[in-house]
Parts: structure tokens; C-alpha cells; sequence
């Protein structure tokens, strides 16, 4: 089994770790939102659907990071 | 099913515990890839109360420093804050990439659900099959102790 393991650790040695992003697709992180729309109630303006939204709220379908 | 070192859990309850965003953790074995032995704290290149994006220099100097004390880089677990409580599309994504760019007969995402102090753990294997297609489903995981040292 430990041998396994050493191969597994060779075949690695010089691979990249990839990019990315881990997200909770949350309104807050969608590149529709306005963050900077905020009014008093924690609401920002989505562009995307012409509304109202809280960043917390999590994202309808129309996510993108 | 997924067994992670008692000092590992331990670890990893602390980290997350009360968390104001979301964070990272890179998971490693010495023996087996089903006995999470060790992990360590992936620096995030940015990170918010709802995303993760990890440093994938700093992830390629653990994992580098990792292989030549024999330690396996074989998963990642990463935070939620809030109540989304499964994997989100972009950590599907994620674990897509990751499983593709190593070689790993099975790769370990895990999720930290955060509540304040409470934290709660789920994990998935990630595999490919042999057309390529990958496939994600939840593990359920138990804690092993550590070897007492006999006299």
C-alpha cells in the first residue's frame, strides 16, 4: 500500500496545483450585482434581473463568478 | 469509507472554528490514500466571506516540501460560512480541475460547514473513470486515534 502511495507521490512531483475558485455561489459574488448600489436595507441592485437582491442570498442560475 | 487522523480532525476544528471567511486546507497520507494522516493551511490568493481562491505557489511548495518527506498530497477542503451546506457549481468545477491535473486514483474535496465554533465535516470522493468522466459523491469519514507508544 505505502508503495502505491511513493508512486503516487512521484507521478506528482512536478505537477501545478490548478487555479481556481471555490465559491458558495452567493448574489454577493456575482459579477451581476452592483455592490456599490447597497441602499439602507443591505440591498444591492442585480443587473441581471432588474431587482433587488442581498448579497447573502444565494444565487439564482444566472450566477457568474 | 474515509478514515482522517484524530490529531488531523483536531487540527482542522480549530481552523475553521469561528471563521470570518472562507479558507483552505491541503489533506496528505503516508500510508494509504484513505487515511488522511496530515493536512495544512493553503494560504488564499483571495478569500471572502462567500469564495476561496487558493495560492497555487504556496499549494506547489507544500505539496513539493510534502513529497520529500513521503507525504501524498491527495485532497483539499475548503469552508462554507454560510448555510450552504453542499458543494457549490464553481467547487464542482474545482474539484473537476484538481482531479484531472493530479494523479490520483481518487481525490478527497471536503467541505468545513461553519457555524461559529461549530463546525461540522463532509467530504467527497472524486474519481475518474477510465473514459475520463469524473464523478463526485459524499464519503462518510471516521476518526482514527493515534498509535499510543508502548513502554
Amino acid at each position: 500500500m505505502k508503495n502505491n502511495v511513493e508512486k503516487i507521490i512521484e507521478a506528482n512531483r512536478n505537477v501545478s496545483f490548478p487555479e481556481g475558485t471555490c465559491c458558495a455561489n452567493r448574489c454577493a459574488d456575482c459579477r451581476h450585482i452592483n455592490m456599490g448600489s447597497m441602499d439602507s436595507a443591505g440591498k444591492c441592485h442585480c443587473r441581471e434581473m432588474g431587482r433587488w437582491v442581498y448579497p447573502s442570498d444565494p444565487a439564482c442560475h444566472y450566477f457568474k463568478w | 469509507m474515509l478514515q482522517i487522523h484524530e490529531q488531523v480532525k483536531v487540527d482542522l476544528l480549530r481552523f475553521y472554528s469561528d471563521s470570518a471567511v472562507e479558507k483552505g486546507v491541503l489533506l496528505g497520507c503516508t500510508t494509504s490514500l484513505n487515511r488522511l494522516e496530515k493536512c495544512c493551511a493553503l494560504p488564499a490568493l483571495q478569500a471572502g466571506l462567500y469564495f476561496y481562491t487558493p495560492n497555487t505557489h504556496a499549494a506547489d511548495e507544500i505539496i513539493r516540501t510534502w513529497s520529500e518527506q513521503g507525504i501524498c498530497f491527495c485532497g483539499l477542503i475548503h469552508s462554507h460560512i454560510t448555510e450552504k451546506d453542499d458543494l457549490s457549481d464553481a467547487d464542482i468545477v474545482y474539484a473537476n480541475k484538481l482531479i484531472k491535473t493530479f494523479t490520483l486514483p481518487v481525490l478527497w474535496f471536503g467541505l468545513a460547514l461553519v457555524h461559529g465554533k461549530q463546525v461540522v465535516f463532509r467530504f467527497y470522493a472524486v474519481t475518474n473513470n477510465s473514459s475520463g468522466k469524473t464523478h463526485i459523491s459524499p464519503v462518510r469519514y471516521a476518526v482514527f486515534p493515534s498509535e499510543r507508544r508502548s513502554k
